[in-house]
């Protein structure tokens, strides 16, 4: 998972980064340790709608890398939405845009409409995002906010919370080693 | 063996019980030996398997975002099984992702997942 491997001058130009392109992939397991609440979903085989807010080397990335895939018997469904777009029908949501007041938006959205809120960067997690995303000593890592998550009607595995760099939440949060 | 025929047939009786009850216990032992052998094996065998099982279950999220660390720490608790040397994580590519244990030259390197299949 070492971010190694400088790709060639002209192939970067068209495929996303290698950090993004991880990313992208963290972004799509993610939802393999989630749980929904009942009725998220109306049948065992309806598709997992995935938003992205926001541009950006991961965005894109992360739309190039969902696009046709499959989640157990899911399709995967891509939309890109505006910050100010509701959510409602949205599982997951990739949100780039940094801008505090937004993310408040699509924060409270998320919550209203049991959707798993994925970002970038240690604030996004502190702020209310369920999952940020970060690198550290060249590694692709993640936060949890529980409390989002818990405000979201989401359940987050246990074995993606034992993976986790830090969990925030009211009444315990930590970076581990 | 001359003296046989000496022998009273009292005792021609007790040596031919004895010889024969001999022979007895020791086809019943060899045969339990062979039995505990076999199903210690067996018992062996379906311990590590689970074993595997568990850590392999335990290690799907940890492989999954690539996390060697967390992958070590899951194959680490298998230390605690007594006799349970070496233990190791394939991708399924086949390539080795996380081991625990002892050192490869002591192991001779993890082998090969071809030749585990």
């Amino acid at each position: 998972m070492l971010l190694t491997g400088a790709p060639a001058r002209e192939a970067r130009a068209q495929a996303p980064p290698d950090e993004a392109r991880i990313k992208a992939a963290f972004v799509f397991n993610f939802v393999k340790f989630v749980e929904w609440p009942a009725g998220a979903f109306q049948t065992p085989s309806a598709p997992i709608v995935f938003a992205i807010v926001g541009d950006g080397a991961t965005a894109t990335a992360t739309k190039l890398f969902l696009t046709d895939k499959q989640v157990g018997e899911r399709p995967v469904v891509v939309r890109h939405l505006k910050w100010d777009e509701p959510l409602s029908g949205v599982h997951a949501v990739f949100v780039s845009d940094g801008d505090a007041n937004r993310l408040r938006t699509v924060f409270s959205a998320a919550a209203a409409s049991a959707t798993l809120s994925i970002g970038e960067g240690v604030a996004f997690a502190e702020r209310g995002g369920v999952i940020a995303l970060l690198v550290e000593k060249r590694k692709v890592r993640f936060d949890v906010n529980t409390d989002a998550a818990h405000a979201a009607g989401l359940v987050i595995s246990s074995r993606l919370l034992a993976l986790t760099r830090a969990i925030h939440s009211s009444s315990a949060s930590g970076v581990r080693p | 063996m001359s003296q046989l025929v000496f022998w009273t047939l009292r005792r021609k009786l007790i040596a031919i019980v004895m010889t024969i009850s001999a022979l007895a216990v020791a086809l019943a032992s060899g045969a339990t030996i062979l039995y505990d052998a076999h199903r210690m094996r067996d018992v062996v065998h379906g311990d590590l398997s689970s074993l595997a099982d568990i850590a392999g279950a335990n290690s799907v999220a940890a492989m999954t975002f690539g996390d060697v660390t967390a992958s070590r720490e899951i194959l680490g608790a298998l230390g605690l099984k007594r006799g349970l040397v070496a233990a190791a994580l394939y991708d399924r590519s086949g390539k080795l992702f996380a081991s625990f244990g002892a050192t490869a030259r002591q192991t001779n390197g993890f082998p090969a997942w071809q030749t585990l299949r």
